[in-house]
């Protein structure tokens, strides 16, 4: 109450629970950027609000889109 | 037999002749050993997130399997060998829940999000099963 600034509220629900998304795959390269930032660094669970179940298989998904060569490991040096 | 998803890039210089080829060969394997192709995907030239064999792009192709381990690993044995391929991925598609939930198997199927023209989400049928996917990679 004493900051009304802070007033924005958060997105609380997961991208992937609303779409009902089962199974996180690693070759929706399309939705895997969303959860990386331009660093190509994975987003945490606090920002993007994922829930634990979907975040865990976004993770494997994303390590999986790396390796073969759909995300970058790491933005590259300009 | 189980079923797996397999993607290789195959070297950008091959024509659409070259990448045919390539999956053939590879599918040939497959067969060969008693295993069975059930879904052929080139997703054409794309360009790779970072540099692998001095390549910036490559072309793309998916397959999945149904086959005993020994296709497999004579599939990889082949696709590290294989000089048009600069990398591969060999992962365990996510296996049928045996178990029905109740609302989420009544659910309808997951959306279908087009990207580059692949399928996403249809073979995606299991919860709880991130362990599935035992990952082999080649650089």
């Amino acid at each position: 109450m004493l900051n009304k600034r802070r007033t924005y509220r958060r997105q609380k629900v997961c991208k992937f629970c609303l779409d009902k998304v089962l199974q996180v795959d690693f070759k929706d390269v399309k939705r895997l950027r969303n959860y990386v930032s331009d660093r190509g660094k994975i987003i945490p669970r606090r920002i993007s609000g994922n829930c634990a179940r979907h975040q865990r298989q976004l993770t494997i998904a994303i390590k999986r889109a790396r390796s073969i060569a759909l995300l970058s490991f790491a933005a590259e040096l300009a | 037999m189980r079923s797996y998803e397999v993607i290789f890039i195959l070297d950008p210089a091959l024509g659409d002749d070259g990448v045919d080829a390539a999956i053939a060969a590879a599918s040939g394997i497959v067969t060969k050993e008693g295993g069975e192709v059930a879904e052929v995907q080139k997703w054409g030239k794309k360009r790779l997130a970072y540099e692998i064999k001095k390549r910036r792009e490559g072309h793309y192709a998916f397959l999945r399997l149904r086959a005993p381990v020994k296709a497999v690993t004579e599939l990889e044995r082949h696709l590290h060998i294989a000089e048009s391929v600069l990398k591969f991925l060999t992962v365990l598609a996510p296996a049928l829940r045996r178990r029905p939930v109740k609302a989420k198997a009544s659910a309808p199927a997951p959306k279908e999000s087009d990207t580059h023209g692949m399928t996403v989400g249809v073979h995606g049928e299991a919860v709880g099963s991130r362990r599935t996917g035992a990952e082999v990679q080649e650089a």
